[in-house]
């Protein structure tokens, strides 16, 4: 196994892209946003703008994750980069894999620099406001929320490789990791409805459940409410029950779509 | 046994139909053979012959129905037989948001080439296809003709012994396509082989030692460029001047007939001015084995 080079090749393209610095201006026009709301909406100020400006790097996060993942894999297919890359001594697995790699060091980047973004922000703007705020448990509860939403981005971009392969459309191979996302934040909630609903038939309910284990769970991922209320705890077997979940579901999802790679006609 | 040996090729392509409804089968290749030694090989045939195809299953890219391609003796899905093999894609395209010194850094990667080598082998490769000076920059910046001189490149650093070449003179001008046929010579003259195709016959014509014609899957013609030459001349054209005068004048002689009106001339006073062979281009050739096929088909 070689994927080295292909990492250190989708790393350095993606690093050069315009999405990455794009996003990362985007992230701090949000943290603007996120200060504007909280002054406009009642409550806790200092809160408001966090859980704002925490939701915002979720998903910006979560959606350069699907972005760089999908449209670099594509367009090495579509473009017939991968022609380039194929014809020198390595396996379509070292390619798959390298690709993987060469995402997940991008996203660790991105939100590594989100997350610098975003803490800045957020001491700002409580440094600004009247208000008690103990500093080091709010960055070290961001940081512990940055960890997950890296998982998360390594976690989706792992789908994104798997559609780009799969799917011969970028575009459905984008609204279907977008959906698979949207959908794996809603089903936690879901399914808690519908278990505990006296309304539902009990055929429901396990289709219900069996969507619920089959699709993946990126509602463990969100634990914003954790970085924002501080009287909430979270157990430190919570943290490694999520990353065995995510390296297990991740293994997996690579693993399908190497051998769907191996198997499709360049 | 060759460098790379093409046995029996077979493959259809699947096509839905309108709205789906029925699979549409196209059969691409008919069963081509062939080898290729260390030589210039010229793989030539109109679009939609099967010339791409045929390159694809050569590197894997597409499974053949059947046959069989070897390359250095192994099957060419072993990884072990790209160490020693150089391929360009037929418009290749690489991420413009590197560098071109990027991109071979990243095939010196592949190669495990050492860094301390790399400076070295850069700069030779970057003169050698007229690119030095300009491999920190980013290929988004290069000309269509850069893109493709650089990747060429690229395909020697690991000093292969076979290199395939998919229309390798396509969006280069005359100088870009003088370069590549001089290291395809040079290479040749180490030894290694090369096989190419090319929609350029010209060109074809005036590199390969061997030539194999693809129309509509199936190898039509294959054989050296001499002999193609030999069997399908004519004749010759004779430009000739008659002692004391400086009007030309032009006599033609079947391939049997040369000699005898070159005597004829000569007792009857003419200065043999010029002979040249009147044969049929490779073009013409070509050209005839795809009407061929159209009456045939």
């Amino acid at each position: 196994m070689n994927p080295f080079p292909v990492a250190k090749i989708t790393f350095r393209e993606l690093l050069k892209e315009k999405s990455f610095l794009g996003l990362l201006i985007l992230q701090v026009f949000l943290l603007f946003v996120s200060k504007v709301i909280s002054n406009v909406v009642a409550g806790d100020t200092v809160k408001v703008a966090m859980d704002f400006a925490l939701s915002f790097f979720f998903f910006t996060v979560a959606l350069y994750a699907v972005f760089v993942s999908v449209g670099s894999t594509f367009r090495d297919l579509s473009e017939k980069v991968v022609y380039l890359i194929l014809s020198k001594p390595l396996k379509r697995s070292d390619y798959v894999l390298g690709k993987f790699l060469g995402c997940t060091v991008a996203v660790a980047l991105f939100t590594f620099l989100s997350f610098f973004i975003v803490t800045s922000g957020i001491l700002i703007i409580s440094s600004t406001a009247n208000l008690y705020i103990p500093h080091v448990v709010v960055v070290e509860r961001i940081f512990l929320l940055s960890l997950l939403v890296f998982l998360m981005g390594v976690f989706l971009s792992a789908f994104g490789i798997l559609f780009a392969v799969l799917f011969t459309s970028q575009v459905l191979a984008l609204i279907s990791a977008i959906f698979l996302f949207l959908a794996g934040l809603e089903l936690s909630p879901v399914k808690e409805l519908v278990v505990s609903s006296k309304y539902v038939s009990p055929v429901n309910k396990l289709i219900v459940q069996i969507a619920y284990y089959l699709f993946p769970n990126f509602s463990l991922f969100d634990i914003k409410d954790y970085a924002v209320h501080l009287s909430i705890k979270v157990s430190p077997l919570f943290f490694a029950l999520v990353f065995i979940y995510s390296l297990i579901y991740t293994s997996a999802v690579l693993f399908v779509a190497t051998y769907l790679f191996d198997r499709r006609e360049l | 046994m060759g460098v790379l040996v093409v046995k029996n090729l077979k493959k259809t392509f699947k096509k839905n139909s309108l709205l789906g409804l029925k699979k549409e089968k196209k059969k691409v290749l008919k069963g081509i053979s062939f080898e290729v030694f260390e030589e210039i090989f010229g793989f030539i045939g109109p679009n939609g012959a099967g010339k791409t195809t045929t390159i694809k299953i050569i590197m894997d890219f597409v499974k053949a129905d059947s046959g069989e391609v070897l390359i250095f003796g192994k099957r060419n899905s072993a990884i072990s037989v790209k160490r020693n093999l150089g391929f360009l894609p037929e418009r290749p395209y690489i991420y413009g948001s590197i560098t071109g010194k990027e991109y071979l850094d990243f095939c010196a990667d592949v190669y495990g080439i050492p860094y301390y080598e790399r400076r070295k082998k850069f700069a030779e490769l970057l003169e050698l296809v007229n690119l030095t000076g300009v491999e920190e920059q980013p290929i988004s910046s290069y000309s269509k003709g850069m893109v493709q001189r650089l990747l060429f490149a690229s395909t020697l650093l690991n000093d292969p012994d076979l290199l395939i070449l998919d229309e390798p003179m396509s969006g280069l001008d005359p100088v870009g396509r003088n370069m590549i046929a001089s290291v395809m010579k040079m290479l040749k003259e180490k030894g290694k082989a090369v096989f190419y195709s090319s929609h350029i016959i010209q060109d074809v014509e005036r590199l390969s030692d061997r030539v194999a014609i693809i129309v509509d899957g199936e190898i039509k013609l294959l054989d050296s460029v001499a002999n193609i030459v030999q069997e399908f001349l004519r004749g010759y054209v004779i430009t000739v001047r008659k002692r004391g005068s400086s009007s030309l004048e032009v006599f033609k002689a079947g391939v049997d007939e040369l000699w005898q009106l070159l005597e004829r001339l000569r007792s009857e006073g003419y200065e043999i001015i010029s002979v040249e062979p009147d044969r049929l281009s490779l073009e013409e050739i070509l050209v005839s084995y795809i009407h061929e096929n159209r009456r045939a088909g």
